[in-house]
């Protein structure tokens, strides 16, 4: 329609697959969080750790290269499962944390705050695919950053040592895996916690606040009952524990696996509660 | 990847009239005459029983609702609606709380119906929500945008969600801001818009996606006078375009008059009435409204002690109401519909052969004096009111 022809038509045009429709939700987001220079510097900047394992991978295995800068091979850390669990995953999972706690908070508090909620879900759109779309935002940057580089790592390790890995798939599963669940847990927290607090600057605080009170409260608990019961509610040793388990690691630790699994699925059954509970296109006035 | 959508057609593609298909529950005229008797029996016997509005089934209905009820926690907000709707603009009034926007977000699927089945161009709201949204657009009553956006991309976001390509999302969005009236406007950030500009901009994001049915939520509050008329000009241009059906809330009767052509009204959460407007104006005669006196008879000019005072009024009053009365009857038997409205008026419809000097003479007769005579016509708000009157809140 022409500018000078402000009649009223309607639509008969072609129309997109309505099952990637959550898809629109989170390109839009993901260009909200891009929008800030500051961030997309701090992403680039999370991957600048996995480059350097990449080039010690690549030196470890380059004769000409380490002649040229006058090392030994033997000088290089070896690469195996301390190599990815401790030198790879735990600074890459930190920052994922980062990540998302800068990212997660700013989702959904401001749909809620602008009471934007009544648009999404009066179109072609479940509370479902709503949060899909937003928890896509948080997996996709997370992933980028953890089991993305871990498993390009693990490929480019494997390539360049012949028949390693056979002998260290477990290592690659790990990778994939405790950073599934790592990102999976903090993101589902994150999404609750923006939807329970409106103001961003408060989920942010809130997000930080409610794992930090909970490590607390679940450290005392341990210190003064002695039992490994506390650790339940402490996020760090229930992550830990699932990594010890996934790379295979001999020495367990006081908390059981099965525990640390159990622990992890109900945190992520109270994130999704909390955030249906939430995400609805209505206000409920008692 | 695209797909067509499967069509749906609206009454007016099937070339159904809307007007007629309407339900139009017994003829206005039975009804109006009923209550010009001032007979709530017959107004209510003539009328859609219950909460039902009957409706001839020859076109598809735009909404259809069997004994829908919504209910949260022990309060019954909307309670067994039955009816087949099928007019090209309706108007949904009713008092604060009579259940007009928990009828909306219920059609949209945002609360479940507890009891009954609500259907949108056929389609079930509880079991085809998703394919009811693609045809539906929304402008929710209160605030709703996304602050940190510009408007054209608020508007192409909700094109997209709708199921439009992003191509096509982002032209139409620009099309829609002109339309509106925010061509100038729309790279600027919706939180920067005044409340105009933002009503403006949610009804552009209703209709970007080219819905069959428009949900307007009060799209008139908190205007000036110029944007309150900007709106409803847009809103009757949509409706005239005759792509898209209207459901217009409003607690506004001016804004329902202006934009629609048939009203339901919720009174506490049941349809008090369902009319369609022009066949009611057309079938509403006019009607008189007379204010009669009884002249003092000479004896009772003269000043009467405090003690007989009381005595006298009461027997006035008796005098009054026993002419007022007889004159009623008079004019019945020279055939109008008469209605006592209080002690000193009453209503009339005349038929053709009865004349205005008619009436002074039936006056003299009974002993009483015309002191006022008006030409009047039910408006919106004679119908609101009488919905309103009932007790039992139906016709």
């Amino acid at each position: 329609m022409a500018v000078y022809e402000r009649t009223y038509r309607g639509y008969a045009g072609p129309r997109a697959d309505p099952k990637t429709r959550f898809l629109v939700v989170a390109r839009y987001a993901l260009q909200e969080v891009f929008a800030s220079r500051l961030f997309t510097g701090f992403f680039v900047a999370c991957l600048l750790w996995p480059l350097a394992c990449a080039v010690i991978i690549y030196l470890k295995y380059n004769v000409e290269a380490l002649s040229i800068l006058q090392l030994d091979a033997l000088d290089l850390i070896p690469i195996d499962i301390t190599f990815f669990r401790w030198g790879l995953m735990r600074p890459q999972t930190a920052l994922a944390f980062v990540l998302i706690l800068i990212v997660g908070p700013a989702l959904i508090a401001p749909d809620l705050r602008n009471n934007a909620l009544p648009l999404y879900l009066s179109r072609p759109l479940n509370k479902t695919d709503y949060v899909l779309g937003k928890l896509v935002v948080l997996l996709g940057l997370a992933s980028a950053v953890t089991w993305v580089s871990g498993l390009l790592l693990f490929f480019f390790q494997s390539y360049l040592a012949e028949g390693w890995f056979a002998d260290h798939l477990h290592i690659g599963r790990a990778v994939f895996l405790g950073s599934g669940v790592w990102i999976l847990l903090l993101s589902l927290w994150a999404l609750a916690v923006s939807a329970w607090v409106k103001w961003r600057p408060w989920a942010t605080i809130a997000f930080l606040g409610s794992i930090f009170i909970l490590s607390a409260v679940g450290q005392i608990f341990k210190l003064i009952y002695r039992t490994w019961w506390g650790s339940l509610l402490v996020f760090d040793d229930v992550m830990m524990r699932i990594w010890d388990q996934l790379f295979a690691v001999a020495e367990p630790g006081e908390l059981p696996a099965f525990w640390a699994w159990a622990a992890a699925l109900a945190f992520a059954a109270v994130s999704i509660w909390a955030l249906y509970r939430r995400i609805r296109a209505y206000e409920i006035v008692s | 990847m695209v797909t067509r959508e499967p069509e749906v057609s609206t009454p007016r593609e099937s070339g159904a009239a809307g007007v007629e298909s309407t339900l139009a529950p017994a003829p206005a005229s039975e009804r109006a005459a009923a209550a010009l008797r001032g007979d709530p029996s017959a107004a209510a016997a003539s009328a859609p029983t219950s909460n039902r509005a009957p409706s001839t089934d020859a076109a598809q209905a735009v909404i259809e609702l069997e004994h829908f009820g919504v209910r949260f926690g022990r309060h019954q907000v909307l309670d067994d609606l039955s009816g087949r709707f099928s007019g090209r603009a309706i108007g949904l009034l009713g008092p604060n709380g009579a259940g007009k926007t928990t009828l909306l977000h219920t059609l949209l699927g945002f609360y479940k119906p507890s009891s009954g089945t609500g259907r949108i161009f056929g389609l079930d709201t509880v079991r085809q929500g998703k394919e009811i949204r693609k045809l539906v657009g929304y402008m929710p009553e209160r605030d709703s945008f996304i602050a940190n956006m510009t408007g054209v991309r608020f508007v192409r976001l909700m094109a997209e969600l709708s199921g439009l390509p992003p191509k096509q999302a982002l032209e139409r969005a620009h099309e829609v801001f002109f339309y509106v009236g925010l061509g100038e406007a729309r790279y600027r950030k919706l939180g920067t818009y005044s409340l105009g500009m933002k009503q403006l901009a949610k009804l552009a994001q209703a209709i970007v996606h080219g819905p069959r049915l428009l949900f307007l939520d009060e799209p008139t509050n908190g205007l000036d006078p110029p944007a309150r008329v900007r709106m409803l000009r847009l809103v009757r241009e949509i409706r005239s375009s005759g792509k898209c059906n209207v459901i217009l809330s409003s607690h506004l009767l001016h804004d329902v008059e202006e934009c629609c052509e048939e009203v339901l009204i919720l009174k506490r959460g049941k349809i008090a009435s369902y009319c369609n407007l022009e066949e009611e104006r057309r079938s509403n005669r006019k009607f008189l409204e007379l204010e009669v006196h009884r002249p003092r008879a000479r004896g009772e000019a003269a000043a009467p002690s405090e003690a007989e005072t009381e005595d006298i009024a009461g027997a006035a009053a008796g005098t009054q109401q026993a002419a007022q009365a007889s004159f009623a009857d008079a004019l019945r038997a020279l055939g109008c519909d008469v209605a006592i409205l209080n002690r000193r008026r009453l209503k009339a419809v005349l038929p053709f052969q009865v004349e205005i000097r008619d009436l002074y003479q039936v006056a003299d007769q009974k002993g009483l004096e015309i002191r006022r005579l008006d030409y009047r016509r039910d408006s919106l708000e004679d119908i609101f009111l009488r919905a309103m009157g009932d007790d039992d809140g139906r016709l």
